[in-house]
């Protein structure tokens, strides 16, 4: 196949057709890198770093698209701005702490940013939860310049255009902030009453903001990204019948006004740990796309997630961080790419990115072998060796 | 009619907190004695509890509340275990190290030792070195067990190793070690003793070390 736009591939991909080549992603809910890994990669291509910081979920980020440029990745994200009382802190000596619009407080804890106050900690009925002081989505500064930035990528780029999520988290990320995390396990088991009406409130809350964004951004945009963590290193952070029972219909509610608004955009759901038992109904909450596979934890070999759940999900991730893309050399690096390719390639549906994260432990030119080997080794037809 | 052991094993797998206490006193007021009930009923509850997690059909708020319900039981026992001079299997100091703030885990892992019967000593979060070394000098312990959550402070579990053997504490205790981004190769690489991915895990490690 003759080369396509990024925005053709991944358009491919994203409709279980498979393009020239397996596209390839760093940025968004998905992974982004630490500000040192940042600084190296910028001092190894020479491009000069703007002023400008992009809102990340909860922290910023430098603004990554001249980095992308170089490493020829095929998406670019689209943010909501923060509101002005949001301190778009780099992480390092320079750091102020502050508290947001939710009542939670930003600190740097061990060189870790760290979102804390719990504000809502002490939530005991339903009535509480209405009285709460919620933000109000509809700030006009949040929207600054975003349509003109999103007609302009649109326009005069060939890139494809993701919403990057225009929260901190969704409705389980955000309960476990403002209530803590101790406490909200505890409601799933204890309160479940409490929980929903919480969590119905926390969603349409969140709703807000992906209206407000999607006013700017819908008709451009090809993803737009949801996050929530529900899985553990071993196994589901809480009951997935929790998850079917209660939680299930705020997020399919969700999903669907956004399909609603932007009936053509795919939804991305970045999801870490072993989340293998909650897939099924993930699927049926409307979620399009299953980010990042994190393929050494149990259940979530991307062989046997293609094959169970392939025809419904697209998959972007999978390739080791922990081991090979900290430890390996190029050889492992494309070892790695190829297999990954292979499991997760087939009838497109898979988008090449991290595991996890790019930790500062993972040496530059591991990191750049990453993104020139993906690009080389995604070719289609994939190779079934 | 369920008798009282019944009736508190049920109410710590349900993490009942409420009949466990009302159940607990009255198996006490009955005459059945603190070291049956630890050894007859809480550990075998907390160990069913490990178990059920251990296959999946128990997760972390499972086993948050069911902890929670054996810990009020035992806040019952454990004066009338002192008078009756129960043994404990040893003494375990638990502790998140210097620069976390990450409990939940390590809470549970106390528990499960402590449901196990271990005495310990919680140090709760943000641990330094230096606090570590100072309740292996003055507090008789017979395992320090180090949590971290963060591979920002994991190497502070390191960290702590280097330091008690510089100062000559190494060997009188036994380490073990756990948390999200460790692995047994790290553990085993950083000369701990033993290792744990998750708090029942955590209470057969700790027993296994004993008897090393």
């Amino acid at each position: 196949m003759e080369q396509l736009t990024p925005r053709k591939r991944v358009e491919l991909t994203i409709h279980h057709q498979e393009p020239d080549r397996v596209p390839i992603s760093l940025g968004g809910s998905a992974n982004h890198l630490t500000e040192n890994l940042y600084k190296l990669l910028k001092d190894h291509f020479g491009f000069k770093e703007t002023d400008r910081r992009t809102l990340v979920g909860f922290y910023s980020t430098p603004d990554y698209n001249p980095l992308l440029d170089y490493l020829g990745t095929d998406m670019r994200f689209l943010h909501l701005r923060p509101v002005d009382s949001f301190i778009m802190n780099e992480i390092g000596p320079s750091f102020q702490p502050f508290i947001d619009e939710w009542g939670l407080k930003h600190e740097l804890l061990s060189g870790y940013y760290n979102l804390g106050g719990e504000p809502l900690a002490h939530l005991e009925r339903q009535s509480d939860i209405e009285k709460y002081p919620w933000p109000d989505p509809y700030k006009a500064e949040r929207i600054t310049g975003l349509r003109e930035e999103a007609e302009q990528l649109y326009n005069f780029t060939e890139y494809s255009l993701v919403g990057h999520r225009p929260v901190y988290g969704n409705a389980w990320e955000m309960s476990r902030f403002l209530l803590g995390m101790e406490k909200t396990l505890l409601m799933t088991v204890k309160e479940k009453i409490l929980f929903e009406a919480f969590f119905d409130k926390m969603s349409n809350v969140l709703d807000g903001f992906y209206d407000v964004f999607l006013n700017e951004v819908g008709p451009f945009i090809q993803i737009i990204e949801m996050a929530e963590d529900l899985g553990t290193n071993n196994g589901p952070m809480f009951n997935p019948k929790f998850y079917k029972e209660v939680m299930w219909r705020y997020h399919r509610r969700t999903i669907e006004k956004i399909k609603k608004k932007a009936p053509h955009v795919k939804i991305m759901l970045h999801c870490d740990g072993a989340i293998r038992r909650f897939i099924p109904d993930l699927i049926d909450a409307g979620f399009d796309i299953l980010n990042p596979v994190e393929s050494d934890l149990i259940g979530m070999d991307p062989a046997e997630l293609k094959r169970d759940f392939g025809k419904d999900l697209v998959f972007m991730g999978g390739v080791d961080v922990k081991k090979i893309l900290t430890k390996g050399n190029r050889r492992d690096i494309q070892r790695e790419i190829r297999r990954r390719v292979r499991e997760m390639g087939q009838g497109g549906g898979y988008i090449l990115a991290p595991s996890h994260n790019f930790g500062n432990d993972v040496p530059l030119e591991n990191l750049l072998a990453f993104f020139e080997e993906g690009k080389r080794l995604g070719i289609y037809p994939i190779d079934q060796e | 009619m369920a008798n009282s052991q019944e009736l508190i094993y049920n109410a710590i797998l349900d993490g009942e907190e409420e009949v466990v206490t009302e159940h607990v006193n009255l198996a006490i007021q009955q005459g059945i004695p603190a070291i049956l009930l630890l050894n007859e009923t809480l550990i075998p509850a907390m160990t069913e509890v490990g178990s059920l997690f251990e296959r999946g059909e128990y997760f972390v708020p499972e086993m948050l509340i069911a902890a929670r319900a054996m810990k009020a039981g035992l806040v019952i026992l454990k004066p009338l275990l002192v008078e009756a001079k129960a043994d404990s299997l040893g003494k375990v100091a638990i502790g998140t190290v210097k620069g976390d703030l990450h409990d939940i885990g390590k809470n549970l892992v106390a528990i499960m030792l402590e449901g196990a019967g271990f005495e310990v000593l919680d140090l709760g979060i943000d641990v330094p070195a230096e606090k570590f070394i100072q309740v292996v000098q003055e507090d008789h312990v017979d395992i320090i067990a180090m949590s971290a959550l963060l591979t920002t402070t994991m190497a502070n579990i390191e960290i702590t190793l280097r330091m008690m053997r510089e100062q000559g504490v190494r060997d009188r205790v036994k380490i073990m070690v756990g948390g999200a981004p460790l692995t047994r190769e790290y553990a085993e690489s950083i000369g701990a003793d033993g290792f744990a991915t998750d708090a029942s895990q955590a209470a057969k490690e700790a027993v296994a070390l004993m008897s090393r």
